[in-house]
């Protein structure tokens, strides 16, 4: 699959242009561009209207702009909007964020086709996604792999925390399964609950249950 | 934490605090020896309250209190109307409440 249309959301003008070169360079032709949030969304919407819809949007995350009355604020809102319209849109953010939860985050919860940060070889490894990307593979370049792969930091979600605090008030694998369905929780079968303890077991490095609980509480997660 | 966590925290309380983490853990990466250390943010209405515990070789509060490193993050608590305690024992890890109001 080859990009015919491509958008470029990016607020930096030398950044936008940069991007837009690029691309022109590659050889394509129909590229939109916008530099705010709402804009990029009403013509992402409008084109999909006219059927002229775009195939992939290149996006930034952070947009300062002085606009006010902003309704999208950050590229994050974007990727959120634009997926309800036109769900099959394939998305590359292009950004210099390198936190591991946020890129993570983009590919669990947005479902972002690639992520490339700015940087020395920026463009470059923009190149290298575009073409994963029109193959339908998802893409990261070698600082967001590296961001992604370290493992030593975990942020406990909610789930996880349920989940322990239920180890800790001494339920069974089984009955964590029952009580999750109870509440309406999910991922709640018997299997996906023990994967997930074991899990949290390998974060702690505790070799069974007991020793997790134990250092879930001392550490004062629970 | 909640994702809404630092939403109504403001830039600089949130520069200051990252400050304070930062010190915290470049202490925990060079002395404690610690395997692990968790730090856990929970808020109540207008007060935040922010901890970090490790299980690393502690400290004696009163023998080692001496440097800069220490003495800065408080101030930067201070700085934000916040405060920071310190709890440790040697070979017992440490705990540190990081606590600030709006």
């Amino acid at each position: 699959m080859q990009f015919n249309r491509i958008f470029v959301s990016e607020d930096i003008d030398s950044n936008n242009l940069g991007v837009i070169t690029m691309l022109q360079g590659l050889g394509f032709t129909s590229i939109g561009h916008s530099q705010y949030c709402d804009e990029a969304y009403l013509k992402l919407k409008k084109a999909q209207l006219t059927g002229e819809s775009y195939g992939l949007l290149i996006t930034d995350l952070s947009f300062n702009n002085p606009r006010d009355k902003k309704k999208l604020h950050n590229g994050q809102e974007l990727i959120t909007a634009i997926k309800t319209v036109q769900p099959e849109l394939k998305v590359i953010v292009f950004s210099v964020e390198d936190d591991p939860s946020t890129i993570k985050a983009l590919f669990e919860d947005q479902n972002i086709d690639g992520y490339v940060c700015k940087g020395l070889n920026g463009l470059k490894e923009l190149r290298n996604s575009l073409d994963a990307v029109a193959n339908d593979l998802s893409y990261t370049c070698p600082i967001a792999t590296e961001a992604l792969n370290q493992k030593n930091t975990l942020a406990l979600n909610e789930y996880d925390h349920h989940l322990l605090t239920l180890l800790a008030k001494g339920h069974k694998q089984n009955e964590i399964s029952q009580l999750l369905k109870k509440d309406g929780i999910s991922p709640n079968s018997i299997r996906s609950v023990e994967a997930n303890i074991s899990k949290l077991k390998d974060y702690f490095d505790a070799s069974n249950t007991t020793q997790l609980v134990y250092l879930a509480t001392s550490m004062g997660l629970i | 934490m909640a994702p809404d966590f630092w939403n109504e925290v403001p830039a600089a309380t949130k520069i200051e605090v990252f400050r304070v983490l930062q010190e915290l853990l470049v202490n925990m990466k060079k002395h404690s020896n610690a395997s692990l250390v968790a730090i856990t943010c929970s808020q109540n209405k207008k007060q935040f309250n922010i901890k970090y515990v490790d299980n690393g070789l502690g400290f004696s509060p009163k023998e080692n209190y001496s440097g800069n490193g220490l003495k800065n993050v408080e101030n930067h608590m201070k700085g934000i109307n916040g405060n920071i305690t310190f709890d440790s024992k040697p070979n017992k890890g440490v705990s540190a409440d990081i606590t600030f109001t709006l």
